[in-house]
């Protein structure tokens, strides 16, 4: 006992210890300033919430005004989705939007992908006089049908999600185009919610809605019938975590026209517009958030007056991963895709013609995205060791903790009150509890080994060359496909890596 | 690093922020409880009203039934019933049901709802829109200048159930001043206008357009009375205004004694002038126009290319062999591949 008082006396005498110590007015400082910063995202997106519901709570629009959407055009790209892809397109079939076409790109898929799409919807390759106006890799064909005269496939060689998404750019004939994941579930309604901000404000340039998980859900026909909530306690943190990010973390920026992602899975843009800026980039993992801010420098650049906007909706259901090698994957890659987009994007931020995007989201991105989970991970790491060593008296510690943990809850149960105020979609008050246990026992492992995963990725990005984006798979256990009447079996279910954050 | 521990009111504020945060967190789960089980029970008790009123609506469809006033709970789920009915039913047929709304007391109950929510006020406007009464019009007039579009566009459509000529008129101006009215929505306003009310009141405003309010207008025009726009059109062609409004009177025309200012367009500066002359040309021209549309065939942007092949398809008398024909004469690649895709594209239509 002698020894180990000994050894900690030594301990508290190093000076970097000591200098670690002074350090925790930084940690402290950062993580009143994080609360506070997410506390104010909260009640901005709170309004904005409660304000759109009571416009648009349901469709009251007498039936014969409902009608009139501008036609869009879906692109999906797809890699080695043979035994998913031919149900998006059915389901993308029957959304209730009135004039789509649905462009399936094929990027160079080593199994039956294409021959899956040729033989359920009986395509032909077609003399198309294929515009290559974004550089991609060789398009070695088009393909259409006779008897579903809204679906084309682009067949290309192998480029990555981003060069794929490009060629479809290339091939699309409306003005707006939607990009959608093969493993995405939509609902009817979704594109009409996300295309209504171009029909109301002629200066929307890109619209995104709310991105839900869809472990623990229904689907019958390849869309959302039954809203639930997962079995498994993984999935049910990444419910949570994504009714934080997507009810306030982007609702919040909306208003003030500063929204820098709009998620990969689900999102509109005009075609024109992103053509200008040179379309998706290739090299970067975060090729969604990179366009988005890309969007935004170009067009405060040319001074354009320009609206970014996001649908407090849910448009679009995603499964989440259920193992946690999958979710390290994820996060790790998000966390690449989000210093990519930011590092390339950096002239943005306090540029003249800035704007709240380049004055407040961006710096904020920078702040508590980008480097706030290494600040996290050193601050938690740094007060363990100081706890031990009684640098930091235990009671201190764990009144820091308590008020981490208590400010992460009250996070969360806000997120949840603005879903009930707003879309309330789950119906039972047992559900309701049953997310706040999530909410309170997330604190306890969950958000830790986030940072851990993230500040990986921060690492990674730091060391590492940029290269081009391939397809890489997260393993999902597709268990909502159980039950879907007319769904594809989940023998082996598996869904594009995508870089979309929550 | 005694600092921090030393800090004593850091660590009592940290200390009280854990507290109120969760006891905030836990009141906010009880609201949120609370609010859900509210929502549950007004949710059953509004499908029950509905599911009521609906059975009760459609036995009015077929004879005189016995209805009683509307119970406070029931209004909602009244109203609900009632809008989607007649937005289910031919003009006549809902016509049947407006002693039921009279008896039942909708107009009674209508201004509580309509100083409520947005959500209230547009089904609760929808709604007395349907019982077409006259005298009805000056509570309903005041919301067509609402702020919200949706309030705004029901209360147009309400007001032109209930006096066509009088809603026309207000309706119209603003029209021209609304940013914010969905076209498609507005153009089907006008649309199920009948005494050509619409018509006339387009007509008047559009002497008094500007540029930008003539092209809004005149598409409005062309779509009720084709007759009436034709005539505008034909001035706004020779008068080369602008770019733009020459593009759209371009994709409006729709007169066979148009052809010689349309093909007068085909060697515009402007791509999209090019582009929607040939298209017009496709829909009104002769076969003898082909050859005023093959040069565009080299054209340096696809659209046009595209567009004037399609219309050389449309084009009486080119046929695939035709066309055939006109691709052999192209000395241009990309031509000869635009006539390609043309071609295929009329084959697989022409498979279905």
């Amino acid at each position: 006992m002698n020894y180990w008082q000994s050894f900690v006396e030594y301990l508290q005498q190093l000076p970097w210890l000591q200098q670690l110590a002074a350090l925790q007015w930084l940690f402290v400082a950062y993580f009143v300033a994080i609360n506070l910063a997410y506390l104010v995202l909260n009640y901005i997106s709170a309004y904005q919430i409660v304000r759109y519901m009571r416009e648009y709570r349901a469709n009251y629009l007498p039936a014969a005004l409902r009608e009139y959407q501008p036609p869009v055009s879906i692109v999906l790209p797809a890699y080695n989705e043979e035994t998913s892809v031919v149900s998006s397109v059915r389901s993308l079939l029957k959304t209730s939007y009135p004039d789509f076409e649905i462009v399936v790109v094929n990027d160079g898929s080593s199994d039956r992908t294409r021959e899956a799409l040729i033989e359920a919807f009986g395509l032909v390759l077609v003399p198309e006089a294929y515009r290559a106006r974004l550089h991609t890799e060789l398009v070695k064909g088009v393909y259409a049908s006779a008897r579903y005269p809204r679906v084309r496939m682009v067949d290309k060689a192998n480029g990555g999600k981003a060069d794929a998404i490009n060629a479809g750019i290339n091939c699309v004939r409306y003005p707006l185009f939607c990009v959608i994941d093969a493993d995405s579930i939509l609902q009817p309604e979704s594109l009409s919610r996300v295309v209504r901000p171009f029909l109301e404000d002629r200066r929307v340039m890109a619209s995104g809605g709310v991105v839900r998980v869809l472990n623990g859900c229904t689907v019958k026909d390849g869309m959302l019938s039954e809203v639930g909530l997962p079995r498994r306690l993984l999935p049910s943190f990444q419910l949570v975590e994504y009714l934080r990010a997507f009810l306030f973390g982007r609702m919040g920026w909306s208003p003030m026209n500063a929204l820098l992602i709009i998620s990969g899975a689900f999102g509109v843009f005009y075609k024109e517009r992103v053509i200008a800026i040179g379309g998706y980039r290739t090299d970067t993992v975060g090729e969604d958030m990179d366009l988005v801010i890309r969007l935004h420098r170009n067009l405060r650049e040319e001074q354009r007056d320009y609206r970014i906007v996001f649908v407090p909706d849910p448009v679009c259901w995603t499964e989440a991963p259920t193992d946690l090698a999958s979710l390290r994957n994820q996060r790790v890659r998000w966390q690449r895709g989000l210093a990519e987009s930011l590092w390339s994007n950096i002239r943005l931020m306090f540029s003249r013609h800035g704007g709240a995007a380049g004055w407040v989201a961006f710096p904020f991105m920078l702040v508590f995205e980008f480097l706030g989970p290494v600040i996290e991970v050193i601050g938690y790491a740094s007060m363990i060791v100081l706890a031990l060593v009684g640098l930091v008296p235990l009671d201190v510690f764990l009144v820091f903790l308590a008020a981490a943990v208590g400010m992460g809850i009250l996070l969360s149960v806000n997120a949840m009150l603005l879903e009930e105020l707003s879309f309330g979609l789950y119906k039972r008050p047992l559900q309701q509890l049953r997310m706040f246990v999530v909410a309170v026992l997330e604190n306890f492992g969950y958000r830790q080994i986030n940072s851990c995963w993230r500040f990986v990725g921060t690492m990674r990005w730091l060391f590492s060359r940029r290269r081009r984006h391939s397809w890489g798979h997260v393993s999902r256990d597709g268990s909502w496909q159980q039950n879907a009447a007319g769904a594809e079996p989940a023998s082996q279910p598996h869904a594009p890596e995508g870089s979309h954050l929550p | 690093m005694e600092e921090l521990a030393k800090g004593s009111t850091v660590v009592m504020i940290a200390g009280w922020v854990a507290v109120l945060t969760l006891l905030l967190a836990c009141v906010l789960l009880t609201l949120i409880v609370i609010l859900r089980m509210r929502a549950q029970r007004r949710e059953q008790r509004d499908l029950q009203a509905r599911e009521h009123w609906t059975r009760v609506l459609q036995q009015a469809l077929l004879g005189p039934v016995e209805v009683q006033r509307l119970q406070p709970g029931e209004v909602q789920g009244f109203v609900d019933a009632w809008n989607a009915l007649h937005e289910s039913l031919p003009e006549e047929a809902a016509r049947r049901l407006v002693p039921v709304g009279q008896r039942v007391g909708l107009e009674e109950v209508s201004p509580r709802l309509l100083r409520g929510s947005y959500h209230d006020r547009a089904m609760t406007i929808i709604a007395l829109g349907h019982l077409r009464d006259r005298r009805l019009f000056d509570r309903l007039s005041p919301f067509l200048t609402d702020r919200s579009p949706i309030v705004s566009l029901c209360a147009a459509r309400a007001l032109a159930q209930v006096d066509p000529p009088r809603a026309m008129a207000m309706f119209v101006p603003l029209v021209a001043e609304r940013e914010d009215w969905v076209p498609g929505n507005v153009a089907r306003i006008l649309a199920e206008n009948k005494d050509g009310s619409a018509a006339r009141e387009l007509g008047n405003a559009l002497l008094r357009a500007n540029a930008d309010t003539t092209v809004k207008l005149v598409r409005f025009l062309a779509d009720i009375d084709p007759q009436r726009a034709s005539g505008v059109l034909r001035q706004l062609l020779d008068g080369h205004v602008d770019d733009h409004i020459i593009s759209v009177c371009l994709q409006l025309v729709n007169d066979r004694h148009e052809r010689e200012r349309v093909i007068g367009f085909l060697a515009a500066s402007r791509w999209h002038v090019r582009m929607h002359a040939a298209v017009a040309l496709g829909r009104i021209g002769e076969a003898a126009d082909a050859a005023r549309l093959e040069p565009l065939l080299a054209d340096s942007v696809w659209w046009v290319r595209y567009r004037a092949a399609q219309a050389l398809m449309a084009l009486s008398g080119n046929g695939v062999e035709a066309m055939r024909k006109v691709q052999q004469r192209q000395g241009d690649a990309f031509g000869r591949d635009i006539i390609d895709q043309v071609l295929s594209e009329h084959g697989l239509r022409g498979a279905t």
